[in-house]
């Protein structure tokens, strides 16, 4: 087993695109800690145990073949939509069912885990499709998307939620999907999403009339410090670090935890406080050589479940990653989207890892098509 | 396309497109750093931290001799947290009816023994229907405003042991076998220590002038605010200080976190100054100054001592006297330094500067002889001059000793209008003292253009002309010193650090001395006018220890209607003054004396009623300095300064 490990190790460092995947996480995670030992250390502490805890499923998802994993992934896919219904049984945190509690003061967010899973059984169910290319073939993985999503639509959850369209969409098109058909469905979305708007909750609603009208530049600054007071903090403190920052010892708004959800949601203004202009380009361009590296692990990958499995957590990652800047910078709607390696979080953590380990999986073996052959590649 | 190659185009399709969706959030992120407003700026800057002002002491103030006459005193204010107290956890919950009852009696009897009040006689009321703004109870009550640091010290003990003794108790109640009594007390003490904790001071400042009247009105009076009046408001910049600043760091909740070191400025305490004027000179000022007002019936008087060599004032008196104490009930008339601030005519003791002038450009000798008409003359213009005594011929010092208006327009006629506008103007009359106070009057000199033969016989007895007690002190001055007109000043020297005192003169430069007539002039005039006191018009207030020379002036109050008014001058109403200077033979004093308006009953010439105040304010001083007398009663010494 050991020397197995030892095996896979090294396999995953003797291949290119492994490496840019490798380093961006470990930057990633060291500004995740920089940036919470600012805004809030006790968290820093914890963010620590979360990342070895990540690092080690990382190493754990490379052992089996993902071929093997794919097997298992509509039972994961099962396993997850209990989760998602049991966690409404729980007791609501800030409004919200969202976690399991664990011993330990430790939570476990079950639409975290619905995220892969759900990547792995779109994958595992669209990997020899050709219906795909039919209307009538999208029918079921449209069915399949929105059981999870109508879920945790239910916790409520909209931004994670919103997230299961967006992979399916990117996966669909990688699945081999008519870009005239894929054309329908956004049109179809965008004509029904007005519709939905009545159904949302009130601050919902809120602060997404805020995004409006801030985009239109019509905001009053009042208002705003009293409708969304959180973004205005974040805003605030974004502009506050100027070109290279203010430091961790200027940027004394953070200590004092004036940005709400600093160390979770709003981490990215944390950064552009701390590091600037400068800190938000690097951390942007890590997620972009990142995604650049899933892109082409995807690209060279015959085997097309691990393809499909590459596009989908790979998109799912940089979707995530865009929504929250997106909301951060004011551009977007305030939902619950963490950033993924950088907010501070357990179960996003753990789950951004797995994703990289799945990724790192895929590119070791993505030339052998068989499990058969895999195991001789290694000998 | 197969898969893979398709796959391979979106690949890059995807990564182009995903780096341009990225460059357009940093794109916003540039955009916020640029528009970010200075208020949002402010607010950022006001969230994280919280200047606390650290007050600096203002400066005292002391007399020559070291005597504080203004100083600052550090007073506490009582205040209590009505929540607080009945609330044992310090909630922020509101008082209902019978706490506030509680409450109220648990102050009464913890303050009562420390006020040194019965209780019964003590009562606070907590209004628990005050609310802030936002609705929350008030948690601020005053208890007593200005208790000195004697009481607070006090308070801090008794809190103290109350917390030891409530403590004490409860450790003997246990082993005890009387509990009940035990417990109850406990309980009381637990009470009472409780009550105080929910007790606090605030720190503040307060003025106090111990010498009450005496210099008051030269001192001046300030508050929290700064310097108000006189000296307190002219040297407020020195007085005052700097306020020091700490930076605190104040989390969401708006508790204080840290305090920042490096931004820490200390307070920059006022500075001391001390005066010329001596608290002993300034008595006898004072004393001879309001005896002699009161002895007359006058409205008001000033009195000025000055050293005529470096121009330092010994005393600046103006009745009815200012206690700066009691600021907010004083007549703000008595507030005012007449003595700098209201020219008057001065009459009479205007002559001497004349006499000089004509003396020193060698226009008249002291031996010359003048008609004087029997009181009554026309001069050159038809203008009657009288004199109040007649007199016949008069050498020029007897006119000046006998204080003749037909002599001295005599003398002024020789002179003719530029020479004696320039004797006004030499003897610095319609300039400004320069002295360190507020309102330092220039006096009242008419343009040479609109001068005219009415001004030249006018001015040449002190009308048509208006000068302040300081200037003309100050001109007299240069008949004691040898012909130099010095610029008065008050401020002695200033305490720039403790324990470390600068001269004022090496701070506000060198007083101005500048010599205008001869010292044969002087020594002249000098003899000229002793002989005021020896045959002249203060012969009743010769002193029996020195020789001193003096000059007497009566004028009449301008403008008003009453009385039978001559040229618009009041028949009744005078300022009567005297100037003096001594000793003799070596010079060390001059004073000055204005009786406003005295009450003609009682005699109404400066030689009644200003000159034995001035002469005894000079001589007492004389005294206190310890100057050698110099007179020599009944001798032939005395005599023979009145030769001819």
């Amino acid at each position: 087993m050991l020397k197995r490990l030892r095996e896979i190790i090294y396999k995953v460092l003797s291949t290119r695109a492994a490496w840019p995947i490798l380093i961006c996480i470990s930057l990633l995670c060291v500004a995740s800690i920089l940036a919470l030992e600012l805004s809030s250390p006790d968290r820093a502490d914890r963010q620590r145990l979360f990342i070895t805890a990540g690092t080690i499923v990382l190493i754990l998802s490379l052992i089996p073949h993902f071929q093997v994993i794919g097997r298992a992934s509509y039972v994961l896919f099962g396993v997850s939509i209990l989760l998602l219904v049991g966690v409404l049984a729980m007791d609501p945190i800030k409004g919200a069912r969202r976690w399991f509690q664990l011993p330990g003061d430790f939570q476990l967010q079950a639409s975290e885990l619905a995220k892969i899973a759900f990547v792995m059984a779109m994958a595992w169910y669209l990997r020899y499709r050709r219906n795909v290319r039919e209307l009538t073939g999208l029918i079921i993985p449209l069915m399949l998307t929105f059981v999870p999503f109508a879920l945790i639509v239910v916790e409520p959850d909209l931004g994670t939620a919103l997230l299961f369209p967006l992979v399916l969409y990117a996966m669909l098109i990688a699945a081999g999907a008519r870009f005239r058909h894929m054309l329908i469905i956004a049109l179809i979305a965008v004509i029904a999403l007005p519709g939905a708007y009545p159904l949302l909750n009130q601050y919902q609603q809120r602060r997404i009339q805020t995004v409006v009208l801030r985009v239109m530049g019509k905001s009053d600054p009042k208002q705003v410090l009293k409708d969304d007071y959180q973004l205005h903090q974040s805003l605030t403190a974004i502009g506050s670090g100027g070109a290279t920052g203010q430091g961790s010892e200027g940027a004394q708004h953070i200590k004092q935890g004036l940005l709400p959800e600093a160390y979770t949601d709003f981490i990215f203004a944390v950064i552009c406080t701390q590091w600037g202009f400068v800190g938000g380009v690097v951390v942007l361009l890590l997620y972009l050589a990142f995604f650049g590296a899933a892109v082409e692990i995807a690209a060279s990958t015959k085997d097309p479940f691990g393809r499909l499995m590459v596009i989908g957590l790979s998109s799912l990652i940089i979707f995530q990653t865009l929504i929250n800047i997106a909301m951060t910078v004011g551009l977007g709607p305030v939902v619950g989207i963490s950033l993924p390696f950088l907010s501070y979080g357990g179960s996003s953590l753990v789950t951004s890892m797995l994703a990289a380990g799945l990724l790192l999986n895929v590119s070791v073996r993505r030339q052998s098509k068989s499990v058969g052959s895999l195991e001789s590649t290694l000998r | 396309m197969d898969a893979l190659k398709r796959t391979q185009w979106l690949a890059s399709t995807v990564l182009i497109g995903t780096a341009i969706l990225l460059a357009g959030l940093l794109g916003r992120v540039l955009w916020i750093q640029r528009h970010i407003t200075d208020e949002e700026r402010d607010r950022i800057a006001r969230q994280n931290t919280a200047i606390m002002s650290l007050p600096a002491d203002r400066g005292t103030i002391r007399l020559a001799d070291g005597t504080e006459a203004a100083a600052s005193v550090r007073m506490y204010n009582l205040f209590a947290d009505p929540a607080f107290i009945v609330d044992p956890e310090g909630k922020l919950s509101p008082l209902k009816g019978e706490d506030i009852k509680k409450a109220e009696d648990i102050l009464v009897e913890a303050l009562a023994p420390l006020i040194g009040k019965p209780p019964q006689d003590l009562h606070f009321q907590i209004d628990s229907s005050a609310t802030y703004p936002d609705g929350r109870p008030r948690r601020f009550l005053w208890l007593a405003k200005e208790v000195d640091d004697d009481f607070h010290n006090r308070f801090m003990e008794y809190r103290k042991k109350l917390h030891e003794d409530s403590r004490e108790i409860a450790r003997t109640a246990a082993k005890t076998k009387d509990k009940a009594t035990r417990e109850a007390e406990s309980e009381k003490a637990k009470v009472l220590a409780h009550a105080l904790d929910g007790v606090g001071f605030v720190k503040s400042m307060k003025r106090v002038y111990p010498l009450g009247e005496l210099g008051g009105s030269l001192i001046g009076f300030a508050n929290n605010d700064g310097g108000i009046d006189a000296l307190e408001h002219q040297l407020d910049f020195l007085l005052r200080g700097r306020a020091g600043q700490m930076f605190v760091l104040k989390d969401a909740s708006r508790r204080t976190l840290l305090i920042e070191d490096q931004k820490y400025t200390a307070p920059d305490d006022g500075r001391n100054v001390w005066l010329t004027v001596d608290t002993v000179t300034q008595g006898i000022a004072q004393e001879e100054l309001e005896k002699a007002v009161k002895e007359h019936g006058a409205v008001s008087g000033t009195a000025i001592l000055l050293d005529p060599f470096t121009g330092r004032i010994l005393a600046m008196a103006n009745y009815p006297f200012f206690d700066p104490s009691h600021f907010s009930t004083a007549d703000p008339e008595s507030r005012r330094n007449r003595s700098i601030t209201d020219p008057y005519e001065p009459g009479s003791i205007f002559k001497p500067f004349v006499m000089a002038w004509a003396i020193e450009k060698h226009v008249v000798r002291p031996t010359d002889i003048f008609d004087c008409h029997f009181g009554s003359w026309y001069d050159p213009t038809g203008r009657l001059v009288r004199d109040t005594h007649g007199y016949g011929l008069l050498s020029a010092q007897d006119v000046l000793v006998k204080s003749s208006n037909i002599g001295m327009t005599q003398v002024g006629w020789r002179m003719g209008i530029p020479t004696l506008y320039e004797a006004v103007n030499t003897f610095g009359f319609g300039q400004r003292t320069g002295v360190e106070l507020p309102g330092d009057e220039k006096g009242l000199v008419r343009p040479l253009a609109v001068w005219n033969k009415g001004t030249l016989t006018s001015v040449s007895f002190g009308y048509e002309i208006g000068a302040t007690p300081l200037q003309l002190v100050r001109a007299y001055g240069t008949f004691a010193n040898g012909g130099y007109l010095v610029s008065p000043r008050v401020i002695h020297a200033v305490e720039d650090e403790p324990g470390h005192t600068v001269p004022w003169t090496d701070l506000a430069g060198a007083p101005i001395q500048k010599q205008i007539i001869s010292t044969a002039t002087c020594d002249t005039m000098r003899k000229m006018m002793e002989n005021v006191y020896i045959y002249g018009t203060a012969k009743t207030a010769r002193s029996h220890l020195y020789r001193f020379f003096g000059k007497t002036g009566t004028a009449h109050i301008a403008g008003k209607s009453s009385g039978d008014a001559e040229h618009g001058y009041s028949a009744n109403e005078y300022n009567s003054s005297f100037l003096c200077g001594g000793p003799m033979t070596d010079p060390r004093l001059v004073a000055i004396v204005t009786i406003h308006k005295p009450n003609l009953k009682n005699g109404y010439y400066g030689g009644t009623v200003a000159a034995p105040a001035a002469t005894a304010i000079v001589e007492r001083s004389l005294q206190y300095m310890q100057v050698a007398p110099d007179q020599v009663e009944d001798t032939v010494a005395s005599r023979r300064t009145t030769g001819h």
